[in-house]
């Protein structure tokens, strides 16, 4: 595949200028469905817990894909911060916690893209440093950019 | 440059093109410059493309053409300067030929520069060898500092074979054995045109390609009042023909009817090393006009902060901004190697270290991580 058919970055750093296009891929069956139970709250004692990490907002949902969260299309949450990660012995299943959004799925379709999200998603966490996310219709994260 | 130039051509009377200047309104002015310092040999050894002094008898033509050609009509825009693309200039330094007629390298090389920074947004410095294009491939096609060369043949070897960087051959002129001045390990630091093409004579065309790719090179013929140009909008007013000169063309101006051009003449001559020439001037439209739609680099680009990651639904889409450079997509072939390189690059993106990638064709295929 190329470039052009898979989809590139669009947007620069902050203060920074690039070019390309994106594209979409559709995802596949089969990844695991069960969906992170902590509470907002309940997180939120944990971190407080620690001395790492953002002090978490309190939104009221605690939700992925399976859960039947209504989602916008092609949502794009920019310069928000990650600060939690959820995962389960299940295929492509993980989950990340979006400041003041709550729990995000990361996209299962396959898995090297789950993988490089997972990758991106993490490093956000541990560094705290903003993010773009492309959230679909679906509820899950397609597309990350780590700042 | 002629094939067999006078051995002593007369130079032309600065207080007669101070007088056809005058009488003119005077259109743009003149000056001591670097190269009216020099005798009229050294000045016309420092052209370099073979003359055409038929394009005389159609310059009126070719300047209403371009006139009519008007930017706007294609959805470029009316003037462009990419030395001021919303405050940031894409541009490269001016040079300086030297003692020789290679004209044709630097109208080429400063062309493919200004496309590699224009078409990828950085302003990451790129400079290429002159000397490698002259002294290795025009030298093997028989050119040399006294018979010059063309702009479409020293394109097809920038496309073919590719163009080392300015450090692994240091351009000086003069004629020269390339290939034993070569840096050898220059296979692993080049730079290749993606694709150019002959757009000769079609002014409009110009237009869209300077908009769209940052620059183009052209050639016209000089005559002897171009080397006290200072500044204005040139047109030939007084002297003689000197020879045929190849430079880059980085922007136009629909409102005054000009081309912008940066020469090869260091930057004692002209405006600070650029020109305006007015459309349909001494053949600059219709005498050899090649435009560059993309240059790709092979090397390594060393000490490289890494500002950005990303990735999408695809996979093996792993990508990197490496800043001046931009977006550069991880050794896409697989999933594994992609991301045992964003693993690496992310840790030096936490630590704010900077890192050492080699670059093919915009993708990433090295890194060093320290």
């Amino acid at each position: 595949m190329t470039s052009s058919t898979i989809g590139e970055p669009t947007t620069a750093p902050p203060g920074q200028r690039a070019g390309g296009t994106n594209g979409s891929d559709g995802g596949s069956a089969g990844a695991g469905t069960t969906a992170p139970t902590l509470s907002d709250a309940a997180l939120a004692a944990l971190v407080e817990s620690t001395t790492s990490g953002p002090t978490l907002a309190p939104p009221v949902t605690v939700a992925g894909a399976t859960t039947g969260e209504a989602a916008a299309t092609a949502t794009w949450r920019t310069n928000v911060t990650i600060d939690a990660l959820w995962s389960i012995d299940e295929t492509r299943n993980a989950f990340m916690h979006v400041v003041g959004l709550g729990w995000r799925k990361v996209f299962n379709g396959r898995d090297g893209a789950f993988q490089a999200l997972v990758l991106l998603a993490s490093q956000a966490r541990q560094t705290g440093r903003p993010c773009n996310l492309r959230e679909e219709a679906d509820g899950m994260i397609y597309e990350i950019y780590l700042w | 440059m002629t094939d067999s130039p006078d051995a002593r051509p007369a130079a032309l009377d600065l207080e007669t093109l101070s007088g056809a200047l005058e009488a003119a309104g005077r259109p743009w002015q003149m000056a001591y410059t670097s190269m009216t310092a020099l005798d009229e040999v050294a000045r016309r050894t420092r052209l370099g493309v073979p003359p055409r002094p038929e394009l005389e008898d159609s310059a009126e033509a070719a300047a209403e053409a371009a006139m009519a050609a008007t930017a706007d009509s294609i959805g470029a825009p009316a003037s462009f300067d990419v030395r001021n693309i919303n405050g940031v200039s894409y541009d490269s330094p001016v040079k300086d030929q030297g003692a020789c007629g290679s004209c044709v390298a630097f109208g080429v090389l400063g062309a493919s520069e200004v496309v590699f920074r224009y078409t990828h947004g950085t302003t990451m410095p790129l400079d290429l060898s002159e000397a490698h294009l002259f002294y290795v491939y025009g030298r093997a096609d028989g050119r040399n500092c006294t018979n010059g060369w063309w702009p479409e043949p020293a394109l097809a070897h920038v496309k073919a074979t590719g163009v080392t960087f300015e450090d692994y051959y240091p351009y000086t002129g003069g004629d020269q054995d390339g290939t034993t001045k070569l840096n050898p390990d220059w296979p692993n630091r080049y730079a290749k045109v993606t694709d150019y093409a002959n757009i000769t004579g079609n002014a409009l065309v110009m237009k869209e390609r300077i908009s769209t790719y940052g620059a183009i090179t052209a050639c016209f013929n000089v005559y002897q009042d171009f080397f006290s140009y200072r500044s204005g909008i040139y047109k030939h007013l007084s002297g003689d023909l000197a020879g045929g000169h190849c430079v880059t063309l980085i922007g136009y101006d629909d409102t005054q009817s000009c081309w912008i051009a940066r020469n090869q003449w260091g930057n004692g001559w002209g405006d600070s090393g650029y020109f305006k020439i007015a459309y349909g001037e001494c053949g600059i439209e219709s005498y050899a006009t090649c435009s560059i739609h993309g240059v790709m680099l092979h090397a390594w680009l060393p000490n490289m902060a890494v500002s950005g990651l990303w990735s999408n639904e695809a996979d093996a889409n792993l990508w990197a901004y490496g800043a001046q450079r931009g977006w550069l997509k991880l050794d896409s072939t697989s999933p594994v190697t992609s991301q045992s390189m964003a693993s690496e690059l992310a840790a030096a993106k936490a630590l704010g270290r900077p890192v050492g990638m080699f670059e093919d064709n915009g993708s990433v295929k090295q890194i060093y991580a320290w």
